[in-house]
């Protein structure tokens, strides 16, 4: 009899009282209206569940957050399950704040001071600096949680690792099972390959204490699942590789056209251009293509999301985007979510640019393969999207982020936009059905109510 | 509305004006900016006062852009001075790296004295009746850099009424918030 078990079997009788239904409590510090990255992956996961049957509570950070500091998709909201109760905590974050009149005499005069102190402070309850101070209100809000409706079991996605903490407390003083979701990793810098943390250091040994109770451990990706597998080779067999996959509804917005053969073509990117997005590269290899290639010479590469990880564009990233203004590229800002569909419709190829990393997938290339359309990948090689990629039929990689291989890359997908025919489109959408979410997340949830069924819960 | 931008990083392109208009969703907004050094291009008819604070004074105008004048710079009958005669490699090679401590030490000790570019900003503002008064005047303050940071957080505590903060988008936010 596992730990679990014997828990439930002496306590109380978890969820089964209210409905029949389990209830999982999600754990997700982004969720919408947050606009980050991850918050498709959250948004998706906390919907399937209700739509296979769960009662879902989910945490997360209040509305204002996201508004003052992430920037909102207000549009998200809508997309939220109606029978999903969402349950917001207070969420402070000082280094972001703009409002000069809550900043400290301390912060004004010893800037510098003022930031290790906060950093210290942060790390106290937690190791993330910026995060940590969440932990003791997110297990407070956990566990009154779990006394009001018995949770049957919790689902955190990471980052801010915080998160986790609400599923190991339960665990600790209720015995409810507990799922790690890895939007990205704790120790291992994916770009890098690098450990980013020791092995003894305050952030190794939480995660060691987590991993040791996890009923589950999520990944994104092969790679880094088989890092960790490598890392607690005792706890393999919990770990599993949950891809982000795409969101069916964006099938049903995406409508391909047929476009005339004589039109310039759109190129077109969508998401968050960070600092490791090689940004600089890709405008060179640009306009290499665009002085060798008439077709990229009429063409314009338009780039929508956000630059940078804030509202407010990277100046030096706005500034390579202007630079190349003349050869037709340009920043669009960002896409809502529900315009998404009219986004991808106005593209002829997709540039797929990614920072380096044998451990980087970005979530948006299933989204991407979904569309039918040619993608350019303009990333090295060796990113784990490329292990996504292989078979895709339009899939054109750059050798390499020399400006003439991008260039090569670029002239092919011009030529394949203008020549494919419907058939190959297709056969490239077939390529893509396999990686919807559900497709990713039902096995999990399915094995999950078969453990939750096992350990107690009557259905 | 009266915004007063605050600026110390770059010398200020008008398009940080029109910014300002459209992240504040208002055309008709008088736009005020206290900045260090002069802007690039001509902001005759894009802002109401323009302030420049820094050592380097000189206003671009419509007609023209008038050679900046340094408050620090010698006047034309200064009389130039008689060049040093050349040393032998060996003792530039032996002055080379006293002269690094030394500008080093002179950097420490200048900004213990005066403050870096953050304190000096404030304090000039504080002296100047001009700019003082523009921000007397000010609905929101923007400190548009981090060396603006300092003198937007002083105003903030004289103007107990305006919206102050670090960038724009913020700057909108409370706005829009205050209604």
């Amino acid at each position: 009899m596992n730990q679990h078990t014997e828990r439930l079997a002496g306590g109380a009788t978890p969820g089964a009282g209210h409905t029949g239904r389990p209830h999982l409590l999600y754990v997700a510090w982004g969720f919408p209206p947050c606009r980050s990255g991850g918050v498709y992956r959250a948004l998706a996961t906390a919907n399937r569940f209700a739509a296979r049957g769960w009662r879902v509570t989910v945490i997360t950070a209040q509305r204002e957050t996201f508004i003052r500091y992430t920037g909102a998709d207000t549009s998200l909201e809508q997309r939220i399950d109606p029978s999903i109760r969402v349950v917001r905590l207070p969420f402070s974050w000082p280094v972001l704040e703009p409002d000069l009149r809550r900043w400290s005499r301390l912060r004004i005069q010893r800037p510098g001071l003022w930031a290790k102190a906060r950093a210290r402070r942060d790390q106290v309850p937690f190791p993330e600096i910026g995060y940590g101070p969440w932990r003791r209100p997110l297990e407070a809000a956990a566990e009154r949680i779990h006394r009001d409706d018995p949770v049957d079991l919790v689902l955190s996605t990471a980052n801010p690792h915080v998160a986790f903490t609400a599923g190991y407390r339960l665990h600790r003083r209720h015995g409810v099972p507990y799922v790690m979701d890895y939007r990205d990793a704790w120790l291992l810098d994916v770009f890098s390959g690098e450990r980013l943390h020791r092995p003894n250091s305050r952030a190794a040994r939480w995660e060691r204490r987590l991993i040791e109770s996890a009923h589950e451990v999520w990944f994104v990706n092969d790679p880094i699942r088989d890092w960790h597998r490598r890392l607690y080779a005792r706890h393999a067999d919990r770990m599993h590789t949950v891809a982000n996959g795409f969101d069916p509804e964006f099938t049903d917005a995406y409508l391909p056209r047929e476009r005339p053969s004589a039109e310039p073509l759109t190129f077109g990117y969508i998401g968050t251009v960070t600092t490791k997005v090689p940004l600089a590269p890709f405008v060179a290899g640009w306009r290499t293509a665009h002085e060798r290639d008439p077709r990229v010479r009429t063409a314009t590469a338009a780039i929508h999301g956000y630059l940078g990880f804030y509202a407010t564009p990277r100046p030096d990233l706005l500034k390579l985007v202007e630079e190349a203004a003349d050869t037709g590229v340009s920043y669009e800002g960002p896409a809502g979510k529900s315009d998404i569909g009219a986004v991808y419709d106005s593209f002829d190829v997709l540039l797929l640019i990614l920072g380096a990393g044998a451990y980087v997938t970005s979530g948006k290339v299933f989204e991407y393969i979904a569309t039918g359309l040619p993608i350019v990948s303009v990333h090295d090689p060796g990113n784990a999207t490329s292990q996504v990629l292989q078979g895709y039929p339009l899939w054109f990689p750059a050798a390499s982020l020399e400006p003439g291989d991008i260039a090569d890359a670029l002239s092919r997908a011009a030529a394949a936009a203008v020549s494919a025919g419907g058939e190959v489109r297709d056969q490239a959408r077939r390529f893509a059905a396999t990686y919807s979410r559900p497709g990713q997340l039902d096995p999990r949830i399915d094995a999950l109510a078969a453990a939750v069924d096992r350990l107690g819960v009557a259905s | 509305m009266n915004v007063l931008l605050l600026v110390t990083g770059r010398a200020l392109p008008v398009s940080v004006v029109d910014d300002a208009r459209r992240e504040l969703a208002d055309d008709s907004l008088v736009v005020d900016v206290v900045t260090w050094l002069p802007p690039v291009e001509a902001l005759d008819e894009a802002v109401g006062t323009c302030v420049v604070i820094g050592p380097v004074r000189a206003v671009p105008t419509s007609g023209g852009t008038s050679p900046p004048v340094s408050r620090t710079a010698p006047g034309p009958s200064t009389p130039t001075a008689q060049a040093a005669p050349a040393r032998s490699p060996w003792v530039r090679t032996l002055r080379r790296p006293f002269g690094r401590a030394r500008r080093r030490i002179g950097r420490t000790v200048r900004r213990l004295v005066v403050g870096g570019v953050s304190r000096q900003f404030w304090t000039r503002i504080r002296r100047d009746g001009e700019a003082s008064a523009v921000a007397a005047r000010a609905d929101v303050i923007v400190a548009m850099d981090t060396g603006a940071i300092r003198a937007g957080w002083h105003l903030a505590r004289r103007h107990p009424a305006a919206v102050v903060t670090l960038g724009l988008a913020a700057a909108a936010r409370e706005v829009e918030q205050r209604g």
